[in-house]
């Protein structure tokens, strides 16, 4: 399935300047690494493309589905940027919860929720309140509950903010795992660690697309002088300069 | 029960349950009561507590409703705010019925507030968020400042402290308790 954005401008409210102007993206296959200075448009462009909001203009489609059409959330499953914990639900019954949001039965929703918590390392915290986890911990649920529907498409927002080195080497295994199967575009300022595993990358600048495509393409923007492990920020440092981001 | 998640995230049990337990009791117990309070167009005023005991079951209603998943139920398969919808009628309906069971005109008077408040709470929340618990509250407080006849034929704006025969307090009722369900079913509340 493609995710497709035609032409999509957004405002919060109808009097407010656009957030997003014109943006017509289409989603590859494989891990898309979403980039872009604070503002510029990357959680709306999310918001967007899960359906959470309507774009003013434009379209938002998957092959033939609209994202005003119910069917359309089944396949987009969605992280937002700050996970909300909820005190009377536990892990399990909160990915569970979502699980069974996006449609799926009950007794479907609570097997699924342990698996997508066992695929974060969360599973033996299943039966502890969300409340009582730590932000770290709350994440890995946020990602859990992300995946227990199985979408094809896979919108992350700032996922590894607030995780510790190892939970960030679980999640980047989690996504290499699911890259195969899934499109999956993530919004991250996490450059260095994220970029160059990526297949492919996008820059925001000022609600427009400053750069899309292979992370290849996006790395070459580097100057030659620099060193392997600093391409990607190198790279993202030399597209901030030339598109003044 | 399928929506028994919903329900433990609405936290429907404790917080709702809750709130209609403490409005109806104050109702039942002090809400033919009346108080001296101070106007701003009449120097002291009586007011009738059945515009005040709705207060908790609309806090609680508030609270209930934004104990949710931002971004995620707005984009989600099922009608959440259906559920939403069912969830604050039901909760007002319940103590409409038992208005008629009790035939007691101030527990009829003060369901009527609480469809009124519910109703005005639900309308501003698209727009100020959590923040809408507070219009009922400035609705009261208006009442009590700007009134300049005591109930039982208090001016006709005022709705709340009007007698439950009152026919245009119980449409002014309806109208906006429909118009506030009406957003929870159709609004959404994630444009921020």
């Amino acid at each position: 399935m493609t995710l497709e954005l035609t032409e999509c401008t957004y405002s919060y409210r109808r009097w407010r300047p656009a957030v997003l102007q014109d943006l017509s993206y289409s989603l590859p296959s494989g891990l898309t690494i979403l980039l872009g200075p604070n503002g510029a448009g990357k959680t709306t462009m999310l918001k967007l493309a899960a359906g959470v909001v309507q774009p003013n203009n434009g379209e938002v489609k998957l092959d033939s589905l609209t994202s005003r059409d119910r069917r359309f959330r089944q396949h987009v499953a969605w992280m937002p940027q700050s996970v909300v914990a909820m005190p009377s639900l536990s892990s399990r019954e909160y990915v569970a919860y979502v699980g069974w949001l996006k449609g799926m039965s009950r007794q479907a929703a609570w097997e699924k929720a342990a698996q997508a918590l066992t695929r974060v390392e969360m599973l033996e915290h299943e039966d502890v309140k969300t409340s009582r986890l730590s932000g770290g911990q709350l994440r890995r649920v946020g990602v859990a509950a992300a995946l227990v529907h199985e979408a094809e498409i896979l919108l992350l927002d700032e996922p590894t903010a607030g995780m510790d080195p190892r939970q960030r080497r679980v999640f980047r295994d989690v996504l290499k795992e699911l890259s195969g199967e899934v499109g999956i575009l993530m919004s991250t300022h996490d450059v260095a660690d994220l970029a160059e595993e990526s297949d492919h990358v996008a820059v925001m600048q000022a609600g427009r697309l400053a750069f899309a495509g292979s992370t290849a393409d996006f790395l070459a923007h580097a100057p030659a002088e620099v060193a392997p492990g600093r391409m990607a920020e190198a790279a993202y440092t030399a597209l901030s300069e030339s598109y003044a981001l | 029960m399928s929506m028994w998640w919903w329900m433990k995230a609405r936290r429907t049990h404790s917080v709702v349950l809750s709130g209609l337990a403490i409005s109806l009791l104050l109702s039942l117990t002090i809400g033919s009561e009346e108080v001296e309070l101070p106007s701003l167009v009449s120097g002291m005023q009586q007011a009738v507590l059945t515009m005040f005991v709705p207060i908790p079951l609309v806090a609680a209603l508030m609270v209930s409703l934004e104990s949710r998943l931002p971004g995620i139920e707005a984009s989600s398969v099922r009608r959440v705010g259906g559920w939403d919808a069912l969830l604050v009628s039901a909760t007002v309906g319940f103590w409409f019925a038992l208005a008629a069971v009790s035939g007691s005109g101030v527990v009829a008077a003060s369901a009527r507030n609480a469809a009124f408040l519910a109703g005005l709470m639900l309308l501003a929340r698209p727009w100020v968020g959590e923040a809408a618990v507070m219009v009922p509250v400035a609705w009261t407080m208006v009442v009590v400042a700007f009134n300049r006849r005591p109930a039982p034929d208090p001016e006709p704006w005022t709705i709340l402290p009007e007698p439950a025969s009152a026919p245009h307090a119980a449409l002014a009722a309806a109208v906006l308790f429909g118009i506030g369900i009406s957003s929870v079913m159709f609004i959404s509340k994630d444009k921020s």
